[in-house]
C-alpha cells in the first residue's frame, strides 16, 4: 500500500537515521532522504533492514513489531513510526 | 467453483456484482452480507461439506481476536493468541500432515480430502491474530472480517491479503458504489489471467503430466521439455489465477496486492522471491522470517556483537543473522504446500540458494555489471537454479525428481530419435511453444504493466517494454478485448482446475 505524504517535519530523526545507515552498512558516504528505499541503497536487503531496525532500536530507546517491518519500505517510512512511537512514549 | 468455467463467468460474476449493486441501494451491511452468503456459495459450490469448516474457522478466529484485543496488556492477551495460533495450526495439521506422520511412525491412515483453500484462509487468519496482539489490527468490525477472509476472489488461491490492506477497503462508502470504470479495468485484468490460464498453461499440462508419469524414460531434450513445460505452465497458471483475482476484486471496487512481478526476469534467487508469490512471501516475511531475524539480533546486540556488515560476514554473524532464518522459514514455506518430501526439499534448496546468493553479496562486494551479456548471464543462471527447483516441486517423489534432472543431464541418453515424422511434427511444435512462451515470459510487459494505466494493485507499477502495449479505454483496445473474451470463452472447454488448488 503506498505511503501517505511525507508532510512531517522529520530532520532530527533523518539525521541520527543517516548515522544509523552509515554504521550498518558501513559506509560512511551513504546519503539518505525521506524517499530513499532498498532499491537506492547497494546491500540495503532483508538481512540488512533486521540489523538497521534494530540499531534504531538502540538508538533511539525504542522497539518495533516484527509485523511492522514490511511498511518500512521508505526511510521516512521508518522515521515516521519512530516519532509516533516517541510520541506515544 | 472455478473462475475458468461457464458457470462462473456467464452466471455467478455478473449476478454476484449486480446483486451487489443492489444490495448496496439498500446499505453497506446489506451489500456485504451479500458478497458473504455469495463467497460461500462460490466456495462450497465443488464440495458443499466443506463450508461448515470455514464457517466455523472465521467464527471461532473472529470471537478470538476479539478476545485478544480486550485483554490487551495482560497475560492472558499472549495465552489467548497462542491458543489461537495452535487452534489454527492443529486444523492444518489434521488434514495436511496428519496422514504422513502417522505414516512415518508406522500407524497407517487413510489422507482425508483436503479441504479447499484450508492452506490459505488458516494463514490469513493467524496473521489477523497476530497483528491483533500488535495492536495494529485497526479495523475490526465483524462484517470486514468475515469479508477480509471469505471474499471469493482471493478465497482458494490467494492472494493472500493483509488486514491492513483489505479491511479499511470494505469498510470504505465508495466500495459500495458502481463504478463502470473500475468494471472495465477488472473486466480486462480478468481476461489476461483468462488468456494465460486457458491459452498457455492448459495445453502443456499433457506433455507435463505424460513427462512426470515415465521420468526415467526422458532422455536429454524430452527431459528438457518436461522441465521447461512445467516452469511455464506453473507460471502462466498460477501469475493467471492471481489475475482473474485481482481483476474480479476491480470489479467489486477493491484493490488487491500483486502476486507475480515477471519472476523469470529475476537477476538473483533474492530478487526472484520477490517477484514470485509476493504475497506468500510477504506473509513468510511478516510472520515467521522477520520475529526470528529480529530475536536474533537483539540477542546479538545485547551481548555486544556486532550487527553491521562486518558482523555478518564473520562466521557466526553469518550463521545466526543469515542462515538461521533462511533456512527455517523456507524449510516451512516448502511444508506449507504439502506433507511430501518433495517440498522439503524445495524449500531447503531455495534456502540453498538464498544462502549463496547472500554470501556473494556480503563476501564478494562489488558493482553488478549493467552490460547485457551480464544481465542475461543472471537471469539464465537464476532461471537455471529456479527450474531445478519446479522440478522437485512438481516430483511426485524424490526419486521422480531425481531421474527427470537425471534426463536434463543426459543420464538417459542424447539420442533424438522418433517413431515417426507425426511424432517428429509434434515435438518441433511443442518446442517452438515453448520458445513463444519465453519470449513472452522475457520479452512482453507484464500484466500490471500492460494496465498502468488503471493502477491495477496497492503497489506503483514501473513501465515495462513494448509501451504501446499499454491499456486504454479506446475501441482498437475494446474491440482486442472482445476478441479476447470470444477466445477464452471458446477455450474453457479443455480447461482444468488450477495448480495452486491442491494447496
Amino acid at each position: 500500500m503506498s505511503s501517505p505524504p511525507l508532510a512531517l517535519d522529520h530532520r532530527p530523526v533523518m539525521a541520527e537515521l543517516a548515522d544509523v545507515f552509515r554504521t550498518v552498512l558501513d559506509d560512511p558516504e551513504i546519503a539518505i532522504t525521506e524517499a530513499t528505499c532498498a532499491d537506492d541503497v547497494p546491500g540495503w536487503d532483508s538481512m540488512t533492514h533486521i540489523a538497521l531496525v534494530v540499531e534504531a532500536e538502540c538508538r533511539f530507546g525504542v522497539t518495533f513489531a516484527a509485523v511492522e517491518l514490511d511498511s518500512l519500505r521508505r526511510v521516512g517510512d521508518l522515521a515516521r513510526l519512530i516519532e509516533v512511537k516517541l510520541g506515544a512514549g | 467453483m472455478l473462475f475458468n468455467s461457464y458457470i462462473f463467468i456467464l452466471a455467478f460474476l455478473p449476478l454476484t456484482l449486480a446483486g451487489f449493486w443492489l444490495a448496496a441501494g439498500l446499505g453497506r451491511t446489506v451489500a456485504g452480507c451479500w458478497l458473504v452468503v455469495a463467497s460461500l456459495l462460490f466456495y462450497g459450490w465443488w464440495r458443499p461439506g466443506d463450508v461448515p469448516l470455514l464457517v466455523v474457522s472465521v467464527a471461532a478466529n473472529y470471537a478470538a481476536s476479539r478476545l485478544i484485543a480486550a485483554t490487551a496488556g495482560r497475560r492472558a492477551q499472549d495465552w489467548l493468541l497462542a491458543a489461537g495460533i495452535a487452534a489454527n495450526l492443529a486444523l492444518l495439521v489434521r488434514f495436511k500432515y496428519l496422514a504422513t506422520l502417522l505414516g512415518l511412525a508406522g500407524i497407517p491412515a487413510a489422507t482425508p480430502v483436503l479441504p479447499l483453500g484450508i492452506s490459505f484462509f488458516t494463514f490469513t487468519q493467524i496473521g489477523f491474530l497476530i497483528d491483533c496482539r500488535q495492536g495494529l489490527a485497526r479495523e475490526r468490525g465483524w462484517l470486514s472480517y468475515a469479508l477480509f477472509v471469505t471474499f471469493f476472489p482471493h478465497l482458494i488461491a490467494g492472494p493472500i491479503l493483509h488486514n491492513r490492506e483489505i479491511m479499511p477497503q470494505f469498510a470504505a462508502a465508495t466500495t459500495y458504489r458502481a463504478s463502470a470504470d473500475n468494471v472495465a479495468a477488472g473486466l480486462a485484468i480478468f481476461l489476461i489471467g483468462l488468456l494465460k490460464k486457458c491459452l498457455l498453461a492448459d495445453p502443456l499440462a499433457a506433455t507435463v503430466a505424460a513427462g512426470f508419469a515415465h521420468p526415467h524414460e526422458l532422455a536429454l531434450f524430452g527431459a528438457w521439455q518436461t522441465a521447461t513445460s512445467y516452469s511455464l505452465q506453473l507460471y502462466f497458471d498460477f501469475s493467471g489465477y492471481s489475475d482473474m483475482a485481482i481483476g474480479i476484486a476491480r470489479m467489486f471496487n477493491l484493490r488487491f496486492p500483486a502476486n507475480f512481478n515477471s519472476p523469470y526476469k529475476s537477476q538473483s534467487v533474492i530478487d526472484y522471491w520477490q517477484r514470485w508469490h509476493m504475497t506468500l512471501t510477504r506473509y513468510l516475511m511478516m510472520y515467521l522470517y522477520n520475529p526470528i531475524a529480529l530475536r536474533v539480533t537483539r540477542r546479538r546486540v545485547a551481548r555486544g556483537l556486532a550487527v553491521n556488515r562486518q558482523g555478518q560476514a564473520t562466521a557466526g554473524g553469518f550463521a545466526a543473522m543469515v542462515l538461521l532464518p533462511i533456512w527455517i522459514t523456507l524449510a516451512l514455506a516448502g511444508v506449507w504446500h504439502g506433507s511430501g518430501a518433495t517440498f522439503l526439499v524445495f524449500g531447503l534448496l531455495h534456502a540453498a540458494y538464498l544462502s549463496v546468493n547472500h554470501a556473494w553479496r556480503l563476501f564478494c562486494p562489488r558493482p553488478r555489471g549493467q552490460g547485457a551479456a551480464a544481465i542475461v548471464g543472471r537471469i539464465a543462471l537464476t532461471y537455471g537454479c529456479v527450474l531445478v527447483g519446479s522440478v522437485v516441486f512438481r516430483a511426485p517423489s524424490l526419486w521422480s525428481a531425481g531421474q527427470v534432472l537425471g534426463g536434463m543431464l543426459g543420464l538417459h541418453g542424447v539420442s533424438i530419435g522418433f517413431a515417426d515424422t507425426k511424432e517428429a511434427m509434434r515435438a518441433a511444435a511443442l518446442t517452438g511453444w515453448i520458445a513463444t512462451l519465453y519470449a513472452i515470459v522475457w520479452a512482453a510487459p507484464n500484466t500490471q504493466q500492460i494496465m498502468r494505466a488503471c493502477g491495477p494493485t496497492l503497489e506503483a507499477v514501473r513501465p515495462g517494454p513494448l509501451p504501446w502495449l499499454t491499456w486504454r479505454t479506446t475501441l482498437p483496445w475494446a474491440a482486442a478485448l472482445g476478441c479476447a473474451a470470444a477466445v477464452g470463452l471458446g477455450a474453457l472447454g479443455g480447461t482444468g482446475e488450477f495448480l495452486y488448488f491442491q494447496f
